[in-house]
Parts: C-alpha cells; sequence; structure tokens
C-alpha cells in the first residue's frame, strides 16, 4: 500500500493556515494537499478559524472609490450568466489551483497582470498560429510553383545552350572556311556594283583561283523587315538560280560561302537582291541590291 | 444560544437571513463573468477583506490595492474555488491574507520600516455601517473568538496574533521572541489546534 508509506506534514499544517511557513515548506504542503484529502480537510478547518480571527478587527471599509475602480477594472462589461439558478460547483479544483494560481504569494501579487497578459498572450499566439500556418502553406504553394518555374527555365536555358553551341560550332566551321578561302594566292577580289541610284550597298566577291569556292560580303545594306530576306543568284544566260539566303547583322553587314565545285564557272553573273520570305525559292527575285560578273 | 448561533450564521453568511444568493451561487455566477454577482459578493465581503488588509498594512491607500487585487483575482479564478475543500468565507479570507502577507514580507525584503505601534486610526476610520442586527451578529461573534482565545496561554497566544494580524513567519518570531525555531512550530501548532476546538465546542454549546 503506497499511501501508507507517503509522509504526512502535519506538523506544518497549522502554520500553513497562518500563513507563517517559509516558502519551501509551503510548496511541500501544497504539493501534499493536492493528494491528501485528510490533509486538506484539516487545513480546512484551521483556514476556518484564521477566517473568525478577523471578527476580531474592528470593521472598516474603503472609500466607495474603490468599488468603481474593480469595476472599471474588469471592463469591458460582459454579458449576463446564462445559469443563475443554484447549480453543482464547478470542477473540484485542487489545493494548487486554489493557492499555486491563486494564492501563491507571487502568484496572487502578479495575478491580475499576468491573467490579463496571459489572455493576450494566448490571443496574439492563437491569431499568430493562424497566421503563420496560413503563410506556411502559400509559400509552400509558392515554393512548388518557383521549383516548377525553375525547372522549365533550366530545360529552356539548357536547349538555347545547346543552340548556341551548334551555332558556333557552325560559325567556327564558316570561319574556317573563310580563313581557307581567303588565304589562298590564286583568289580574285571582285567588287559588287549597286543596282540602284544612291544606294549606301557596297559589295565584294572573293572567288578561288578555280571558281570552286567563294565568300560574298557585303556591306550598307538595309536591316531586312522580318518578312523579307537578302538572297544569292547566280545568272546564266539570263537564267537565276537560286542559291541561298545571306544573313546580315545589325550593322547592315552581310556574307555568305558559296561552294560549287567547278560549277561556279558556267555562270556568268552573280546577284544580291532582297525579296519576300518564301518568294525567292520559287524564282521571286524582289529588288536587285548588288551585281558583280563573274570572270 | 440557537438565537446566538443563528445570528452567528447570518453575519458568517448574510444570505441564510435573506432570500439573497449564497455565497456558492455568487461566485458560480461570478465565474460566468456576471458583474451584478461580483458586485454582490464584494457588498458581502467588503468589510472583512478591506478591515484585515488594513489592520495588517496600516496604510489605507495599500489597504485599497491587496482589496482591489483580491476582488480582481476573485473575479478571474472564481472556477477555481472548490466547495469540498472548504467553505467560501475562509477561501476568501485565506486569499486576502495570502495577498497581504505577499505586501508585507515584499516591504519587509526592500527594509521598508512598518511601525505596528505608530498605527493608532484604525479606531477612528469609518464603519462599515452594519445594519443593528448585524452589529449584534458582529459583537456575539467577536465575543465567540475572544473566549477561545482566553483558552490560550499567552505565549501561544502571542504566536497567533504575531502570524496572522501581523504577518510574521516562523522564523521570523522565533528572532523577535528570541526563541528557538522549534519552540515557535510547537506553539504554533498547539495555539491553532486549541483554538479550533474552543470555537468548535463553543458552536456546540
Amino acid at each position: 500500500m503506497t499511501a501508507n508509506r507517503v509522509l504526512h506534514p502535519e506538523d506544518l499544517l497549522e502554520a500553513f493556515a497562518l500563513d507563517a511557513l517559509e516558502p519551501e515548506e509551503e510548496q511541500t504542503v501544497l504539493d501534499h494537499l493536492e493528494e491528501c484529502l485528510g490533509c486538506s480537510s484539516l487545513v480546512s478547518g484551521y483556514l476556518a478559524t484564521t477566517a473568525a480571527l478577523v471578527t476580531l478587527l474592528p470593521a472598516a471599509i474603503p472609500p466607495e472609490r474603490a468599488r468603481d475602480n474593480l469595476l472599471a477594472a474588469i471592463d469591458p462589461p460582459m454579458p449576463p450568466a446564462r445559469e443563475t439558478t443554484p447549480a453543482t460547483v464547478p470542477a473540484p479544483s485542487s489545493w494548487s489551483r486554489i493557492y499555486t494560481g491563486f494564492g501563491r504569494r507571487w502568484g496572487r501579487l502578479l495575478m491580475p497582470a499576468t491573467a490579463v497578459a496571459a489572455v493576450a498572450v494566448a490571443a496574439f499566439l492563437i491569431a499568430v498560429n493562424v497566421q503563420v500556418t496560413g503563410d506556411r502553406d502559400e509559400m509552400m504553394a509558392k515554393n512548388t510553383e518557383l521549383q516548377e518555374s525553375l525547372e522549365e527555365s533550366r530545360a529552356t536555358a539548357t536547349a538555347q545552350l545547346a543552340l548556341a553551341s551548334s551555332a558556333i560550332s557552325e560559325m567556327q566551321g564558316d570561319l574556317q572556311f573563310l580563313q581557307n578561302t581567303l588565304a589562298q594566292p590564286g583568289n580574285q577580289s571582285l567588287v559588287m556594283n549597286p543596282m540602284q541610284v544612291n544606294s549606301r550597298s557596297r559589295g565584294v566577291l572573293i572567288v578561288s583561283g578555280d571558281m570552286s569556292v567563294a565568300v560574298v560580303m557585303a556591306s550598307g545594306l538595309e536591316i531586312p523587315e522580318d518578312d523579307s530576306a537578302y538572297h544569292v543568284w547566280l545568272m546564266q544566260r539570263g537564267q537565276r538560280t537560286w542559291i541561298g539566303n545571306m544573313d546580315v547583322d545589325e550593322g547592315g553587314w552581310g556574307t555568305m560561302a558559296l561552294n560549287m565545285g567547278n560549277s561556279m564557272s558556267q555562270f556568268d553573273a552573280l546577284q544580291l537582291s532582297r525579296a519576300p520570305l518564301g518568294l525567292a525559292s520559287v524564282g521571286i527575285v524582289g529588288d536587285l541590291i548588288l551585281e558583280v560578273a563573274l570572270p | 444560544m440557537e438565537e446566538k448561533l443563528a445570528a452567528q450564521q447570518r453575519q458568517m453568511d448574510p444570505a441564510l437571513a435573506t432570500d439573497e444568493p449564497d455565497d456558492l451561487q455568487l461566485l458560480e455566477r461570478i465565474a460566468a463573468k456576471d458583474r451584478d454577482a461580483l458586485n454582490a459578493l464584494y457588498e458581502r465581503y467588503i468589510t472583512p477583506v478591506y478591515s484585515l488588509s488594513l489592520h495588517m498594512l496600516k496604510q489605507p491607500p495599500l489597504a485599497e490595492e491587496v482589496t482591489q487585487d483580491v476582488f480582481l483575482n476573485i473575479w478571474l479564478k472564481a472556477d477555481s474555488f472548490n466547495s469540498s475543500r472548504g467553505n467560501a468565507r475562509s477561501w476568501i479570507m485565506s486569499v486576502t491574507h495570502h495577498r497581504v502577507i505577499d505586501v508585507i514580507r515584499s516591504r519587509r525584503r526592500s527594509d521598508t520600516h512598518t511601525d505596528p505601534e505608530g498605527y493608532d486610526t484604525l479606531e477612528r476610520l469609518p464603519s462599515a455601517g452594519p445594519s443593528v442586527e448585524l452589529q449584534v451578529a458582529q459583537r456575539l461573534e467577536r465575543e465567540r473568538i475572544d473566549r477561545a482565545l482566553a483558552t490560550l496561554p499567552d505565549s501561544q497566544r502571542e504566536v497567533i496574533e504575531l502570524a496572522y494580524f501581523e504577518g510574521y513567519s516562523q522564523s521570523e518570531m522565533a528572532e523577535i521572541l528570541d526563541q528557538p525555531l522549534g519552540t515557535i512550530k510547537t506553539r504554533v501548532r498547539l495555539a491553532m489546534q486549541k483554538l479550533k476546538a474552543a470555537l468548535q465546542e463553543d458552536d456546540g454549546e
């Protein structure tokens, strides 16, 4: 029987009712009263005894403002109680609820402010918790959205990088071709003539000695519209053969390399025109810009 | 004797003499935040609460502050009252005494001097203005307590008064009375046991 081995602080109960214990002793009694009905009953009797001692004191009442201050302190007014008929006591409270929560020295000293602060803090924490939960959900959704966007951007960047790498390789190939072509000692440089009065466009055709390869270089070209482009043609007895598009940069500078084998020797001129996209391939030459006669 | 007991009971719980709600009912309504109930409980207990506070603290402003704290705590913690642990009057006065002790010992720690001998204004304070019937009941109750205290040896009555009305702990009383702590503890125990028995015996007459 564990209960039989419990030590009852019987020698402290009388002083407890008089509030004459030291704090440590008082806590010992409070802890014990939580579990011991016998000692609780003894203490109740002693508390009734000490409460009776107040009768010996001369009666005094505070000024009426004390009541006003009290009622003001519990504002805002609360609605009347719904249950006004005699009823059972609320759930039995423990000694700790009376003395720890209500009667303990510091607890009582700080009770009003602590109680108000506790309510305010609880309300604040609930509000913050709700806010934080909402913020967390929103942030998680945003995080998912950002991750998806990041993945998409990464895939796009990878594709663009591959395209750029391919373009660079192609340009490097072109450059290598141009170097090889332009560096040959048997090359011929042929000036391309503007086909329109007051045209700012100028051009040079460098052709290899064996007429197998050539490079068209032009400057002063107008920036082509989105729906048009520059085209290179080879002329043979009045007949045009479309060779391809020539890219032009923002400075009006364009180049195009031709690798024709020995076939270029059968043509008698090279022309550069500007025509709507898609039409040159079906023979629409558009506006002639430059022309050069082939040797 | 029955009339005296009835008067004493009315003094202890005025609701017994009227149709007014008893203390337990008031505390239940206060727990439900009924301001009228708090006002009624204030009316019922303001005199003993303030009288004890003023007697022990000896400063009306401080006693008013403590009194307000007590009733504010009742407002906030009425649901913690457990009638199986004692009656409402004992609870309220216990809370009041604890609160006053807090203030007294806090002042002693800060070396604020309290001169019990210098307190001579108690008798000049305004009375609570109770009815004649209640005044009679109070006088009878006071005589009952006096008779019970008279059964105690002076040394035991002294520790009761020092502890309850002056707020001294057993250790402080041992120092003030220049007695061993064990002796003081024994006096306190015997004094409370005798006083309780004497009051119960008086009730049984």
